[in-house]
């Protein structure tokens, strides 16, 4: 899938870029590590400024807040300074916005890695989830694989906080089942997200 | 408390299952195994062809292509006679709603199948009660399934899958129809009982709170099942 | 939004909701052109009946005085009338091959002002007038084998003297001298036949007649019902979309009424119209008048819009009713338990039949007043049982499901014993027809077998039901103990009238020993006067000339040697023995002083050759100057009278052929509610035959359903049907006559095989459906 149907899938049915969609992740806690891996999925798409980068991000996931740009430096220069990212060749005078970077083969794996690697289930990873899903169509990679894996992280976490319910007391049983309902509803999203995925695939032909 | 399935005998195995109604393919090409002793789940979306599934594994339905060994028979190859006869004397089946007898009491709803294979009325009877009591229901067993509550008659349902002794449980939605206490109850008493009894359950469901009771599951699409990261 | 508007609205496309409406259409004309040819047929047998007995109440001795007391000149307004009907007393008419003739002698002035029903004017001495049949007959035959016993002809007898257009009625003339010396002969100034002779007839008319049509009205109702299940589904809808109560009983009633209308008239001239090719049909070997049985347009049309109105009504309190029923997937129609006041009518109408019955054997109540209240009573008693049975059906079945239930061991049992106790008005109404019919069969099967007769019994057993039912004292004994004695060559009885002697007697007795055909002729005797009495009360009473005694077959070596010989009843071929009688009894010689003492009483004639010999010497017997009581008759026809007439054999041919239908009709009313009962549980019934349950555990339960209901109420119904006729013929007879189950009529048996075999039929027919409509497919969708 490529980036542009995307957005033009995006655009018609104001489904992941809609302001009023992203609202309904009410929390949203990225994490520092997070972060990176989602800027360095966008520069995964292609190169780009960090001025660019940062309207990227929060295009489509600032929420309430916006990254700041001291954000995007200290992540950019985290990110270099583990060989996932490199300068472009160009004009180094002007400040980190203006300066152009590039993906590396070493970033190129650590997203994979990232998207691949299903986060420990707790209920509030839902930006993260939607955050990779949304990287990986963009990068053209195998969303729905990664979605199967994460509802299959799931359900075992499921389990195991059925299991632990068994004979608890009430405070224990009432703090699983409230995780249950969460992650309940992560699943529920999964579940549309992979439905809607197999419509677009549909409907653009593949 | 964690459960560990010990590892033992594949008690279904079925290979590249095929089945169509009409001109929609409910399935297409799946292959499962299912191990004695263990709860599976089988989820997917509606239309999935999961229900099918259950029903092809159970005898019910007999796949066009592929075949299914339970305990070392071939069921695909059964004729309807044997495969009833099967369904009757070593499977146990629960479903959403709808499936006792409205006229009948609780306890006689329960003593139905062993008066089908041949158990003698008062022994039935005596059968049902003892489970109805296993399952928390001995006071419900004069009452009829009009007059019982969503939970209290899937208990029931239950009773009747277990009373003959099976050795698989196939449950078709079996919270389906039930509010989430309700659901949670018929769970843990259905996979408590389940574990006790060292029967087999297959369990379909849409609902994951319903799944996670369950050993492992697999999810059905399209069709075929999901592989690549478990099984 | 218009009723009218919605009801078109809902046909406008829907096929097969036309075909439903079309059915019930169809169904209401046939049941409607039943009920009204039924009817007719019942009015008719009064109407036939009512017209051909004008001369046997005008020659029963109560309308007047005997001929022979008249005084003088017979005035105009006057006749003198002798004879009898077919209809009424079979045994007393001119016997012709195997037909029976009526024979009226008329005796009246010239200016007579009687009005004698289609003899105007009477016919003179000498000449008679016949009915259109019985001129036929005679036209058929030589004058000396029929035609001349009447003499001239002089026309036609019309109509209004006739039962049927077959009616064999011969009206002659006579002069008054001739007619004093006629036994039976009475002077009246009216003729009237009347219907029925005592009430007790007439309420067993009015008994029998509710008792047929009640089928019929049952056939109805199972028409509209079954066009009413259907028509559920749809106000179903229509409650879900918002129409209100009011609007769907709205919607019912014009339906119902539309459709019922359209049928009863339909229905009601399909009767009208076929009544004159009904009216050849034969009851009772006699046709009708298609007047007689053709119903009034008026009448058809009353009766037209008292079916509509009915099952309009019920239409409208059942849309009304069903409002309970919850809209949404679970269709459990919640029945109340059956209460006890069920069995109330049903025992109120026995206690009252009882009762009555009780009452007419230890007072007269056929007279007066009482007689009204006392009809008025016996028929409410029916009414009572009849309504109660089938409100009492459902409790019954209740109490046998719970009896059954507690001892059934097969899955199979236990869900049809289930199903029953929880709907035991609807399992119930499923075979509601066929217990009706099975009623009514029993009910008249019983009632006339106090009718049949063994055919080697004597005469008459008819005549001892109408004895009954008349009130004119005991029957004349056990039929059996008629005499069958030993064989004797083809003989005539010819009853004398009084006044001969035997030297008369020896004139006549040459005289037709000459005639033709004639081989001998018997005068047989009795001893009047103190040496009668002895010899009656030893069995010697009948006297006749030794040499006659070979035209009896009597061996020469049983005569002693005497002229005249006193011969036991035993050797008569058509004299009454007496239980007591001793076989070995022997012909002994006659013992008396005086010969002035016999008194001949009648002849035996002996002829020889076929029956048309025997129709020429009763003709020579008729004709010549002997006075007869009655018409000779053979010794066959002595014995075998009037068997056919009883009177309440006439309804049970229409009841038979109203319970056949009815069976036929409740037959397919039981597969359709099975079939409904199973389509209600169809998704259970389905999950558990995919939980293993077998096809033959399927089978096995809709029988069991069936057959529960079915049989304990085959069997009550039998039972009451018995009681019932029991108690009926015992009040109406005042506790003289009983049924007697050893002459019930095979072919009551071959109607309940016949019944029980449709059963089966329709629960069998419902298999193949019940197995497809509870496929496993059924489950796939949930």
């Amino acid at each position: 899938m490529r980036y542009p149907d995307v957005l033009r899938y995006c655009r018609s049915s104001q489904v992941i870029v809609s302001r009023r969609l992203t609202q309904l992740y009410t929390q949203c806690i990225v994490t520092r590590m997070d972060r990176a891996m989602i800027l360095l999925g966008l520069l995964e798409t292609g190169s780009a400024y960090g001025y660019d980068l940062k309207h990227h991000y929060d295009r489509l996931f600032g929420l309430r807040k916006q990254l700041a740009f001291g954000q995007i430096y200290a992540t950019l220069a985290r990110l270099m300074r583990d060989s996932c990212i490199e300068e472009l060749e160009g004009e180094v005078s002007r400040g980190p916005e203006r300066r152009r970077y590039r993906i590396t083969a070493e970033g190129r794996d650590r997203v994979d890695e990232w998207l691949f690697t299903p986060d420990i289930p707790d209920e509030n990873l839902q930006s993260n989830l939607f955050a990779k899903t949304v990287i990986a169509l963009l990068i053209d990679d195998d969303a729905e694989r990664l979605l199967d894996m994460q509802r299959h992280a799931h359900l075992e976490r499921m389990r195991q906080l059925t299991t632990d319910k068994q004979g608890a007391d009430f405070a224990t049983a009432a703090l699983c089942d409230h995780a249950l309902f969460h992650l309940e509803a992560d699943l529920r999203w999964i579940d549309l997200m992979s439905a809607r995925l197999r419509d677009l695939r549909e409907s653009i032909g593949q | 408390m964690t459960h560990t399935p010990a590892p033992s005998a594949p008690l279904f195995c079925a290979r590249d299952l095929r089945l169509s109604f009409g001109l929609t393919e409910a399935l297409r090409g799946v292959d499962l195994t299912i191990r004695a002793g263990e709860i599976l789940a089988i989820m997917g979306p509606s239309g999935s062809g999961k229900s099918t599934l259950l029903h092809v594994l159970a005898g019910v339905l007999v796949p066009a292509g592929g075949s299914v060994v339970y305990d070392g028979r071939c069921i695909s190859t059964m004729n309807e006679a044997e495969r009833a006869r099967l369904r009757l004397t070593e499977f146990g089946f629960v479903f959403q709603f709808g499936q006792l007898l409205p006229d009948l009491s609780a306890l006689d709803n329960v003593s139905i199948p062993l008066l089908l294979s041949g158990t003698g009325r008062r022994e039935a009877l005596a059968r049902a009660q003892e489970l109805l009591a296993v399952l928390g229901l001995q006071d419900c067993g004069d009452k009829r399934p009009p007059q019982l509550s969503g939970g209290q008659a899937q208990r029931v349902a239950l009773a009747r899958a277990l009373v003959a002794r099976p050795r698989v449980l196939f449950a078709d939605e079996p919270t389906g129809s039930l509010d989430s206490l309700a659901s949670e109850q018929v769970m843990e008493l259905l996979a408590a009982t389940v574990r006790s009894f060292g029967v087999t359950m297959v369990v379909v469901t849409h609902d994951p709170r319903t799944a996670a009771y369950a050993d492992r599951e697999v999810i059905v699409r399209d069709g075929q099942i999901r592989t690549g990261f478990d099984l | 939004m218009k009723t009218l508007t919605l009801a078109r609205l809902l046909l406008a496309h829907d096929r097969a909701a036309l075909l439903r409406l079309l059915g019930i259409v169809c169904g209401v004309a046939v049941g409607t052109a039943l009920f009204l040819t039924l009817w007719g047929f019942s009015q008719g047998i009064t109407a036939r009946t009512e017209r051909a007995t004008w001369p046997d109440y005008a020659t029963d001795g109560t309308a007047g005085i005997h001929a022979s007391e008249l005084v003088g000149e017979l005035p105009p307004d006057q006749i003198i009338i002798s004879g009898n009907s077919a209809v009424l007393y079979p045994s007393l008419v001119d016997h012709f091959l195997d037909k029976r003739i009526g024979v009226v002698r008329i005796a009246a002035t010239e200016d007579s002002t009687v009005a004698v029903p289609g003899a105007n004017p009477v016919p003179r001495p000498g000449e008679y007038l016949a009915s259109p049949a019985a001129a036929a007959l005679i036209a058929e035959y030589p004058p000396e084998l029929l035609g001349n016993r009447y003499g001239q002809s002089a026309g036609v007898l019309g109509d209004e003297a006739l039962g049927s257009p077959g009616s064999l009625l011969i009206v002659r003339g006579a002069t008054v001298e001739e007619m004093r010396l006629q036994s039976d002969a009475f002077v009246v100034s009216s003729l009237a036949g009347k219907a029925f002779s005592t009430s007790a007839f007439r309420i067993a008319a009015i008994v029998g007649s509710i008792a047929i049509l009640l089928p019929v009205l049952l056939l109805i109702s199972i028409i509209t019902r079954l066009g009413a299940a259907q028509r559920q589904e749809t106000f179903a809808t229509l409650r879900l979309m918002g129409a209100t109560p009011a609007q769907i009983a709205r919607l019912a009633v014009l339906e119902t009424g539309i459709t019922s209308l359209l049928g009863a008239v339909a229905g009601g001239a399909l009767a009208w119209a076929l009544s004159p090719l009904f009216a050849q049909i034969q009851i009772d070997n006699e046709r009708f008048f298609a007047a007689d049985i053709q119903p009034s347009v008026p009448f058809a049309l009353g009766i037209a819009l008292l079916i509509t109105v009915a099952t309009t009504l019920v239409a409208w309190v059942r849309a009304l009713r069903s409002q309970n029923t919850g809209l949404g997937a679970s269709r459990e129609i919640v029945e109340k338990k059956p209460g006890l006041w069920r069995l109330a009518p049903l025992l109120l109408g026995m206690v009252t039949l009882a009762g009555g019955g009780w009452l007419s054997s230890h007072y007269d109540l056929f007279s007066g007043l009482s007689e009204i209240l006392f009809s008025i009573l016996f028929v409410a008693g029916f009414v009572a049982i009849l309504v109660g049975l089938v409100l009492a059906g459902p409790l019954l079945t209740w109490w046998a499901s719970r009896f059954a239930a507690r001892f059934s061991r097969s899955a199979a049992g236990v869900i049809a014993f289930a199903r029953i106790k929880q709907h035991p008005q609807a399992a119930f109404r499923a075979v509601g027809g066929l217990v009706v019919a099975v009623f009514v069969v029993s009910f008249f099967f019983a009632a006339i077998t106090i009718a049949r007769v063994d055919t080697d019994d004597g005469a008459g057993a008819a005549e001892a039901t109408d004895a009954s039912l008349s009130g004119t004292g005991d029957a004349t004994g056990n039929a059996s103990e008629r005499a069958a004695a030993r064989p004797a060559p083809p003989l005539l009885h010819a009853s004398l009238s009084g006044g001969y002697t035997v030297a008369d007697m020896d004139a006549v007795q040459t005289q037709l020993e000459a005639a033709e055909g004639v081989t001998g002729v018997v005068v047989v005797s009795y001893l009047e006067g103190p040496a009668g009495e002895e010899a009656a009360s030893s069995e010697g009473a009948a006297v006749i000339r030794a040499t006659d005694a070979a035209v009896l077959g009597i061996p020469q070596a049983e005569v002693p040697d005497a002229p005249w010989i006193a011969v036991p009843p035993r050797y008569l071929p058509s004299a009454y023995v007496p239980s007591d009688a001793d076989p070995a009894h022997p012909i002994q010689a006659a013992q008396f002083a005086d010969i002035e003492e016999l008194r001949p009483s009648y002849l035996l004639v002996a002829y020889g050759g076929d029956e048309l010999m025997c129709e020429r010497v009763r003709t020579t017997l008729l004709t010549s100057s002997l006075r007869l009581v009655m018409a000779p008759l053979t010794t066959a026809e002595m014995r075998d009278d009037g068997s056919a007439n009883a009177f309440i054999q006439e309804y049970a041919y229409l009841a038979n052929l109203g319970v056949l239908i009815a069976t036929a009709v409740s037959g397919i009313s039981m597969a359709v509610s099975t079939i409904s009962s199973i389509l209600d549980r169809r998704r259970t019934l389905a999950l558990m035959r995919l939980t293993g349950m077998p096809h033959t555990a399927l089978r096995r339960m809709i029988a069991a359903e069936t057959l529960l209901p079915l049989f304990v109420v085959f069997l009550l119904s039998t039972a009451l049907g018995f009681i019932v006729a029991q108690l009926l013929l015992s009040g109406l007879t005042e506790g003289r006559r009983f049924v007697d189950f050893s002459l019930l009529d095979p072919m009551y048996f071959v109607v309940l095989a016949i019944s029980l075999l449709l059963a089966t039929a329709a629960i069998v027919a419902t298999f193949p459906t019940a197995h497809r409509s509870t496929a496993l497919t059924a489950t796939r969708f949930e």
